[in-house]
């Protein structure tokens, strides 16, 4: 697959790219349901009116026109004597976050990072939560982080308990074992390494 | 050489014939709104210009908006290299448009390009934020003209060739921009609820050009207009920042964001979120 970059916004790693015949836009943080498709005599528009450069460059795959729009952003801003930090603090984040946006996050963290059991993320967010101004500013968004952060602990505990569970049990085909077919399974995974192939070659 | 903002002070009494002309052409209560129309373009519409994040953040620290040819200004002293081959690199096979255009007219390098706005976002297809004029900005209003669409269309003849006709003949000077867009929509309007008539005067593909020499910078902004959707795709990202290390492009637009958020919350800047 051929990835025409048609024309690019360099400072902020956005491109206008053609793939079969579609023109799309990519854009940070480049999600693959997030590649509008745009109007043929919008490229035209994007470069006369708004500041985007006319490109000829090709790529290989998306990725790699990814990375290059990345690149971009950083050479682009470090021409202009402007560094991109190697990380964001999330307290700098909270800190800017009017009400809604905070309990859109909160919400998040409650529905959908905890119980998919990303302690670690969830963790992050509440500290920096209870470290920014947001918490202060909006006293509720402080409280309801602290319970979260119990609920996540609770939650992170309860996890670790059921993997330590299931460590310490011998789990470990329990049925080849009931059907005594462990050896034949230990020498068909035996085999199946040496040919370096699933299938066996046609005879 | 043209003198774009002579031409739309000549045709001042142009515009108002032509606003009368349709206006006595049409049933007595159409005619009343599309007065009424024209009297709300004088009073309620600003210019509009549309940018990228980092514009925003430029006005946040004392900069100023930059048209193609300051930009190219400014790649010449950053790479040494010359202003016309930037600028030739950036626009390649669109170049000549661009420069025929702009070079057809005196200062035309100083130009400004903006778009009547009626309170919508303009148009943010690849520069999402709607940075409104004030009304008392200190651009020239002798400085101003208003085109009946984008100069780069209507200006330029199917074979490509450089056609002026329309600016000569539907130019608009500010005091006469309301009957040039009540003239242009007279026979919208009465179709329209009065809800629609922002996207009568700007919507995606149509809109009234704004062409005007000079700064824009925070002092002349009133607001800044972003759409629901894409202020949520920013915070999104800025949610992503707990979970994985961002690319260095997001990164860059989180630290952007941020530092507009700032701006807001310290009453340096208006940002008003549309749906």
């Amino acid at each position: 697959m051929k990835v025409k970059l048609e024309a690019f916004s360099p400072a902020e790693g956005i491109g206008i790219i053609r793939v079969y015949h579609k023109l799309r836009l990519i854009r940070p943080p480049y999600l693959s349901q997030d590649t509008p498709v745009l109007a043929e005599e919008a490229l035209e528009d994007a470069i006369l009116r708004h500041g985007f450069s006319a490109s000829t460059e090709q790529f290989g795959s998306w990725e790699d026109a990814i990375t290059f729009l990345n690149q971009q952003a950083v050479d682009v801003r470090r021409s202009l004597g402007q560094t991109i930090p190697e990380s964001i603090m999330g307290k700098d984040i909270l800190d800017v976050a009017p009400l809604d946006i905070l309990n859109n996050f909160l919400d998040r963290i409650e529905r959908e990072i905890i119980p998919q059991r990303l302690f670690d993320q969830a963790e992050e967010f509440l500290l920096s939560l209870l470290a920014s101004s947001a918490s202060t500013r909006h006293p509720e968004t402080g409280s309801r982080a602290v319970r979260l952060l119990q609920r996540n602990t609770s939650a992170r505990k309860q996890s670790d308990a059921r993997v330590s569970e299931l460590a310490n049990r011998d789990i470990r085909f329990p049925s080849l074992e009931r059907h005594g077919e462990l050896e034949e399974s230990v020498r068909l995974a035996e085999l199946i390494r040496v040919r370096g192939c699933v299938f066996a070659p046609a005879s | 050489m043209l003198d774009l903002f002579a031409i739309a002070r000549g045709n001042a009494n142009a515009v108002h014939a032509a606003f009368e002309s349709v206006i006595a052409s049409m049933p007595p209560e159409q005619a009343a709104l599309v007065r009424e129309f024209a009297a709300w373009v004088e009073t309620e519409t600003l210019i509009s210009i549309n940018v990228k994040l980092l514009v925003i953040v430029e006005f946040l620290n004392g900069g100023r908006y930059q048209n193609t040819y300051e930009w190219a200004q400014e790649q010449s002293r950053l790479s040494g290299r010359s202003a016309e081959d930037a600028l030739r690199e950036r626009l390649q096979e669109h170049y000549e448009k661009r420069v025929t255009f702009d070079r057809a007219f005196k200062d035309g390098e100083q130009f400004r390009y903006g778009a009547l706005n009626g309170g919508g976002v303009g148009l943010p297809e690849y520069a999402p934020y709607c940075v409104v004029l004030a009304r008392n900005s200190p651009i020239s209003l002798g400085d101003i003209a208003y085109l009946p669409g984008d100069s780069l269309k209507i200006c330029f003849a199917a074979d490509g060739s450089f056609d002026p006709t329309v600016i000569e003949s539907r130019t608009a000077p500010h005091t006469h921009r309301h009957l040039m867009a009540a003239n242009e929509r007279a026979i919208e309007v009465p179709l329209a609820n009065k809800q629609e008539w922002p996207d009568l005067v700007a919507s995606s593909g149509r809109f009234f050009e704004v062409v005007f020499i000079g700064d824009v910078s925070l002092e002349t902004v009133e607001c800044v207009r972003v759409l629901k959707t894409e202020y949520h795709r920013m915070w999104d990202m800025a949610f992503a920042n707990f979970g994985r290390k961002l690319r260095d492009a997001e990164r860059a637009l989180v630290q952007d964001f941020v530092q507009m958020r700032r701006g807001v919350i310290d009453g340096r800047i208006q940002v008003e979120v549309v749906s």
